[in-house]
């Protein structure tokens, strides 16, 4: 009988610590990306912001080649691009701006601030909100 | 009255490439936000231009000397002065040239950067955005660009800075395109340093060295992660020596082998 109290108690924790992960997901996104050379833009991937804030933050935890990066925000209603943020590096989280609505959907575009032909390769977290 | 009109032509492409840069510039900064003033002036040079520069140095300082060795005029001019002087006559001329040029492009550059942009733009200086505080950017775009230092002191002396270092890209580059010319005696050879400046820039980014690319050297050097004085002064060093080096030889050597004879 205590095994079973156990087991449930395991499985109602897990299932809690899921969701609450799965919350946290909904607004964080970890990535590892490829940017394209010659200034060329890298879309990341769309989500539904969930707040009507007036912006979304990404942070890079590490960016290769030494490059820096540009950053700005789509609303993808209507195609409108908010202000890109230029020359951005790595560990210090930067808020671009995203007037996009709640419950509408938007995403980043990163380019690298040189026109050159490295392809560096950026990770980090964006969180759009 | 004939010579008159090539020149009004290259002063005229000249002052267009100069409204062209400074228009393009502004327009990329009207939507966009930076850490400090010298990212306005960098958003400017990182464009038309760092394509350009080898050719617009090349057309000013070795033009001349590319019409007299096609045209034998450095033969009949012998007589009358000797061929070093006058070749380094020429080169002195091809300096001066890019030198003033440059200086108005860098003045200009800064004062674009410095009074018009934040003018037209109110917002577009934003270090909080950035994660910074205005003190801290300036301490970190030291670190991100070689001539960094100079924002601490404002935009417009990070201005002078970059023209200055403008000016002396466009001398060394002014050498290597005058080395060019007096080594091939080609009508070609006015786009040898282009093909230098891409083929530099190529290699040492495919081999993972972008800081010693020419491309993002000239006329201003780019920030990056880390982007220290010495190593970004190198390539441009390296360039004026060897220059330097092929111009005396050929002038040392060109009685004894009859070239331009």
């Amino acid at each position: 009988m205590k095994n079973h109290v156990k087991i449930a108690v395991a499985a109602v924790s897990l299932c809690t610590l899921g969701s609450a992960s799965a919350f946290a997901d909904e607004a964080t996104h970890s990535f590892n990306n490829v940017i394209p050379p010659f200034q060329q833009s890298h879309y990341m991937g769309a989500h539904i912001r969930s707040t009507s804030t007036t912006s979304s933050q990404i942070k890079f935890s590490s960016i290769s080649d030494a490059q820096l990066m540009n950053v700005k925000a789509e609303n993808l209603q209507n195609n409108v691009q908010y202000t890109e943020l230029k020359g951005i590096g790595v560990n210090s989280a930067s808020q671009i701006k995203n007037s996009t609505p709640a419950g509408k959907s938007s995403r980043l575009i990163i380019t690298n601030y040189d026109w050159n032909v490295l392809s560096p390769t950026v990770i980090g977290t964006e969180v759009l909100h | 009255m004939l010579r008159l009109w090539p020149r009004f032509f290259v002063t005229l492409g000249l002052a267009s490439l100069l409204a062209l840069h400074l228009y393009l510039g502004t327009e990329n900064t009207a939507n966009s936000a930076y850490s400090t003033l010298a990212g306005v002036f960098g958003e400017y040079m990182n464009g038309l231009i760092r394509l350009v520069f080898p050719f617009i140095v090349t057309l000013l300082a070795a033009m001349p000397l590319r019409n007299q060795t096609s045209e034998n005029f450095i033969h009949q001019t012998r007589g009358r002065t000797s061929l070093a002087r006058h070749l380094l006559g020429l080169v002195k001329d091809g300096v001066a040239a890019n030198a003033i040029y440059f200086t108005v492009f860098g003045l200009a550059t800064t004062a674009a950067a410095t009074f018009v942009v934040p003018a037209l733009n109110p917002e577009v200086l934003q270090p909080t955005s950035y994660g910074l505080t205005a003190e801290n950017a300036l301490k970190l775009i030291a670190q991100q660009n070689p001539l960094g230092f100079a924002a601490a002191f404002g935009g417009i002396a990070f201005g002078i800075a970059s023209t200055a270092w403008m000016v002396c890209s466009s001398t060394v580059f002014s050498l290597l395109a005058f080395a060019c010319v007096l080594v091939t005696r080609r009508r070609a050879a006015i786009l040898i340093p282009l093909g230098i400046y891409i083929g530099e820039s190529v290699i040492t980014q495919v081999l993972n060295a972008p800081k010693l690319s020419f491309l993002l050297l000239m006329p201003t050097p780019s920030s990056m992660g880390s982007f220290d004085f010495v190593t970004a002064a190198l390539p441009g060093f390296v360039a004026s020596i060897l220059s330097c080096a092929t111009i005396w030889l050929v002038i040392r050597y060109a009685p004894k082998y009859g070239w331009f004879a």
